[in-house]
């Protein structure tokens, strides 16, 4: 790790002012990823600027029928949240399903979209419940946010608050596990709301996607056994050493139909 | 057992209070005056030559002290091969092999001075697996190969470091005779030795010029041994302590950064810790042997096993290090434990452009019982026998010869065998859920528990207390505790009054190495031995003190000696001290040293290479493993592990099951997770966040059995138990996998994605009407 200068903002304006000064600033929500880059010296920014004391970042709760969790929220606060338990499950159970009790313990949900990792479970959650991300300038929708790997429409600088959640009639997640990391090798969420239905993937390709085959497929027929005749091709599938392209296109349809299981 | 004061118990280890309270000194801890920090560079390139090394821009950052290259340290090394040099000189051998190390004030600027030496390279084709090796034309890894200095001086095949064939009968022409003989190949991966802590030393150069060198290791006589040669130095002029280790499993047998550190120290002058991070430690340390092993075995139609031939190909890596002795020993335990009259076993190592194989936790092992176990099932599968009927039918007994002609003293297989079948076949369960498949499997495995010297000192102190000094280093496996456990009922007193000295080659006797299983029985042979001495000594005061003669004499309970059927009349182990310290005699210091003598029977074994007769007392034991199959994604939920072993007598039984327990686990990774995957030249996951290895979540409940057939030449009749618990999973996993689906796998790890393609692959077969 490279040395660095480290500020702990109490409000969202000074967090802007000092990033704004800084010569290359770095916000660090609970540093999960954050960190681990800068040991590996893979980023050398001169100043990290901590958003664990802001509290307008922070807080679950619902609010005109919608379900709003601050950027600050970390995940076993998440899956501990009884708002979150009442109002959407399977968000609950999706938190409390991220890596291990120190990852959960840390790790933000602003952080994890910010970061846009393919692997990360909460992109098919923003993308599936047709979520709306708030920063401090603007909201954006679900389906604008995730551009690509380790991308999002942010602009530089810019803060998410919060994540507002639609609630759902029913929904749920369900994912294969990198066993060492935990991370989904495929991931879906599965949510249907009055007649729509939306099947976000993550894990499989560079960036979440929706699944409009198995959408248009649940929306007639919400079942497991809808999912069965669907096909799903490699072609453009993530392939590593956890994985391969084949065994990726399998798992998207055993994952959405397990979520669809559990949604019930 | 109610006569004993020590052995047979179950008590926790001495140094667990340490170790849980965080006060344990590991060598990351030690902070000396002055101290230095030292980083490593790390080759990026799996085979190149070495054009320059600059190294001005790092010598010139403020607080670099001392930069080294190979060309600082010319002398090559090896235990059967001297083939290796600390630091790379000339060519690169392996992605992370060390080219230069760096001395600095603090790790900060040790590692900044790193990033600024200017290395470069001329790439050279690279070889990744031993078919690459062996091809023809292919590029050679040692080209001075005939010029280095080797044990065994017979001509090898370009790429090949070592060679060995070890037979008995007439394994060809018996196959004629079968009335089936079943063929298969086998393939295994690098395993990572992932102990907890990851390698390091601190050195430090006194003002005779004598380096000292602190560190997590095997043998602190291997490392004396090891660095003296690496950096020329007569062996009195090295000095290795053991600090606390934090796991070794067979990575800290041979030297880590022992040899880099103490040439850093004696250069700047000043103390130096070079301690690894798990980055650099995947890279440049170790892996067990990736293997493919051929395998025939016939049978007759009733089980009865009659021939066997292995094929064995190790992939060494880019240094020999212990790999002929791998080779060697996995040889010698191809046969598995069963009455196979006709065998012959042939293998190879070979170089390769990858992290150097080195002994883990079974030596080679495990890698020919996991294709020799599945074998034996798809025997029993064939001939419609149960996979353990067809086991207890051709299981070694007592009184039976190993290969090489060694009788056994004590064998408790069959015993194991049964102990995990009545086990694993008591459990009732509710039935799987839909799409989940279920099967219980079986193996047996032969180990060996000795391997040549060792010593022990036993000093009285002058109030009767006890020091014991034996050099073994404990790596976590309790043998400490174990130590002071035999020491104690060998004189009667109570654990407490043992002190266990911590191993150091300035005042330790020599020990080869905490390795092989070996430390409860070999060392404590030597503490058997030296316990005994002391009695004699301590007798000879009683008798003059009591009058009476020394062969009336008996020890009693809590350090006395009494004349035996005199209740009252007896002196204790102080009185007696003081007056060797104070009077007559001088002080009692009981010795013992200890050889397992080695050889074979040439009228029966033919043997070349490495071949390994005699060496060491052989172990037994059993696994069952019942698992549950996920048809969809191929994942393999293991529900529940049996573990049998004969342990000759059980000196701690609660040691005894957590070795049983955390070799499971170790299996369980090997079976099913752990493999260092290479993305072309290098490896892609050396990490502990892509690198899976099982945690207490991952794994399921883990039953050890303690089987008890003293063995005659064993300390209170024990024999070893460090190795054998991990050598028989992956076989078991993989026979209940084929016992739950009919797919039989011959390719570790076992990931789902592998078993779903092995499941696809049986149904496009019975689509097509091939299947059986
Ligand atoms: C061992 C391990 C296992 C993991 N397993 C999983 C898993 O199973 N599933 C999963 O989904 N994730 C997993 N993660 C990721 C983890 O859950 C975190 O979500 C992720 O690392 C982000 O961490 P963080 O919230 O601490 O953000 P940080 O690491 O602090 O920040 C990440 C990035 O987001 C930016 N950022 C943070 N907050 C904001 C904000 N409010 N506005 C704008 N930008 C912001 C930062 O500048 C930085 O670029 C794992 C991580 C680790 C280390």
């Amino acid at each position: 790790m490279y040395s660095f200068d480290y500020h702990k903002p109490a409000s969202l304006s000074d967090a802007a002012a000092l990033l704004g000064k800084a010569e290359e600033g770095k916000l660090m929500a609970g540093g999960q990823t954050l960190i681990p880059t800068l040991k590996q010296r893979l980023a050398r920014p001169t100043d990290l600027i901590d958003l664990g004391a802001i509290a307008e970042l922070k807080g679950i709760k619902e609010e005109g029928g919608a379900l709003v969790i601050g950027a600050m929220a970390r995940h076993a606060d998440v899956a501990a949240s009884d708002v979150v338990k009442r109002m959407i499950p399977g968000l609950a159970d999706l938190a409390d399903n991220i890596g291990d009790a120190q990852v959960r313990n840390r790790g933000t949900i602003g952080g994890s979209i910010a970061n846009s990792d393919p692997a990360a479970d909460y992109p098919s959650a923003i993308v599936a419940l047709n979520a709306t991300v708030h920063t401090v300038k603007r909201t954006i929708a679900a389906d604008a946010f995730f551009t690509g790997m380790f991308e999002t429409a942010l602009e530089e600088g810019e803060i998410i608050t919060a994540i507002r959640f639609p609630r759902a009639e029913k929904a749920a997640y369900a994912k294969f596990r990198n066993p060492a990391s935990r991370y989904a090798v495929v991931g879906a969420f599965v949510a249907r709301t009055g007649g729509s239905v939306r099947v976000a993937i993550t894990g499989a390709a560079p960036s979440v996607f929706r699944w409009t085959e198995a959408e248009a497929a649940l929306s007639a027929n919400w079942s497991a056994a809808a999912i069965d005749g669907l096909s799903v091709k490699a072609d453009g599938l993530n392939a590593d050493i956890h994985a391969s392209a084949d065994y990726r296109a399998n798992l998207v349809k055993v994952m959405t139909k397990r979520a669809v299981l559990a949604a019930g | 057992m109610a006569d004993t004061l020590a052995v047979g118990r179950g008590i926790p280890r001495l140094e667990a209070p340490a170790k849980l309270t965080g006060r344990a000194v590991y060598v990351d801890d030690i902070r000396r005056p002055g101290m230095l920090h030292a980083a490593l560079l790390l080759a990026p390139h799996a085979h190149a030559r070495i054009v320059s090394v600059d190294v001005s821009a790092a010598l010139a950052l403020p607080g670099v002290r001392c930069v080294l290259t190979g060309d600082d340290l010319p002398h090559r090394f090896g235990a059967f091969v001297k083939d290796e040099t600390v630091l790379a000189r000339g060519t690169v051998r392996y992605f992370g092999e060390p080219v230069a190390a760096v001395a600095a004030d603090d790790l900060a600027t040790a590692r900044a001075a790193v990033d600024l030496i200017v290395a470069t390279y001329e790439d050279r084709p690279s070889v990744m697996d031993p078919d690459a090796a062996l091809a023809p034309g292919a590029p050679v890894l040692h080209a001075d190969f005939a010029t280095y200095e080797r044990r065994r001086a017979s001509p090898l095949p370009p790429n090949v470091c070592a060679e060995t064939t070890i037979a008995e009968g007439d394994a060809e022409a018996a196959f004629a005779g079968c009335d089936v003989v079943v063929e298969g190949v086998f393939e295994t991966q690098p395993q990572v030795h992932c102990y907890l802590e990851p390698c390091g030393a601190v050195a430090e150069v006194d003002d005779r010029g004598r380096v000292t060198i602190w560190s997590p290791c095997q043998s602190v006589f291997r490392v004396q041994a090891t660095v003296a040669e690496a950096l020329d130095l007569p062996m009195s002029r090295v000095r290795a302590i053991a600090t606390m280790v934090g796991g070794a499993f067979g990575g800290k047998s041979d030297v880590t950064v022992q040899p880099a550190a103490a040439l850093l120290a004696m250069r700047t002058g000043r103390p130096v810790k070079l301690v690894l991070s798990r980055n650099d430690d995947f890279l440049s340390m170790r892996t067990r042997h990736p293997a493919r092993v051929r395998v025939r075995t016939g049978a007759m139609r009733d089980g009865t096993l009659v021939a066997r031939t292995v094929d064995l190909t190790l992939d060494g890596g880019a240094y020999a290090e212990d790999s002929g002795a791998v080779l060697g020993f996995a040889l010698l335990m191809a046969r598995g434990p069963y009455r196979i009259p006709h065998v012959r076993c042939v293998g190879r190592a070979v170089y390769t452009n990858r992290l150097r194989a080195a002994g883990f936790r079974g030596y080679g092992n495990p890698q020919v019982t996991f294709a020799g176990e599945a074998q034996i099932d798809d025997i029993a599968a064939r001939l419609g026998l149960d996979p353990v009927e067809i086991r207890l039918r051709n299981a070694m007994r007592t009184g039976d010869r190993w290969v090489g002609g060694q009788e056994l003293a004590s064998c408790g297989l069959t015993e194991c065998l049964e102990a995990v079948r009545d086990a694993a076949r008591a459990v009732r369960r509710p039935p799987p859920a839909p799409g989940r498949r279920r099967g219980t499997g079986f193996s047996a495995i032969a180990h060996i528990c000795g391997i040549l010297s060792t010593s022990a000192v036993l000093k009285v102190l002058e109030d009767g207390t006890l020091t014991l000094n034996t050099g073994a280093v404990d790596l976590g496996e309790g043998s400490d505790t174990v130590l002071a456990q035999i020491c104690a009922e060998a004189l009667q007193v109570p654990v407490d009054r043992v002190n266990f000295a911590v191993p150091d080659t300035d005042g330790s006797p020599y020990n080869w190495s905490t390795g092989g299983s070996r430390v409860t029985y070999m060392v404590g042979r030597a503490v058997t031995a030296a316990a005994a001495d002391v009695r004699e000594k301590l007798f000879a005061h009683a008798a003059d003190m009591m009058e009476c003669a020394a062969i009336d004499l008996e020890l009693r309970p809590g350090g006395k000696v009494g004349i035996a059927g005199v209740p009252g009349r007896e002196v204790g182990f102080r009185a007696i001290s003081m007056r060797a310290h104070w009077a007559v005699g001088g002080p009692v210091i009981g010795t013992a040293s200890v050889m397992f003598e080695g050889g074979f029977d040439p009228k029966r074994t033919e043997m070349t290479g490495d071949g390994i007769g005699r060496l060491g007392t052989y172990v037994f034991g059993a696994q069952a493993a019942e698992v549950e199959v996920d048809e969809a994604t191929g994942e393999v939920r293991v529900l529940e592990v049996w573990s049998a072993h004969d342990v000759g007598r059980a000196i701690n039984p609660l040691a005894v099951a957590g070795q049983i327990q955390g070799g499971v686990a170790q299996g369980l990774g090997y079976a099913l997770m752990e493999d260092l995957v290479y993305d072309g030249e290098r490896p892609a996951n050396p990490s502990l966040a892509d690198y899976k290895v099982p945690g207490a979540p991952d794994l399921p409940p883990i039953r050890p059995i303690i089987v008890e057939h003293p063995e005659p030449t064993g300390p209170f009749g024990a024999k070893g138990i460090g190795e054998p618990p991990v050598i028989g999973v992956a076989p078991a996993v993989r026979n209940a996998i084929a016992a739950a689906t009919g797919v039989r796998l011959a390719v570790l790890p076992m990931t789902p994605e592998r078993v779903l393609d092995a499941l696809s692959a049986q149904e496009e077969r019975s689509d097509d009407g091939t299947g059986d």
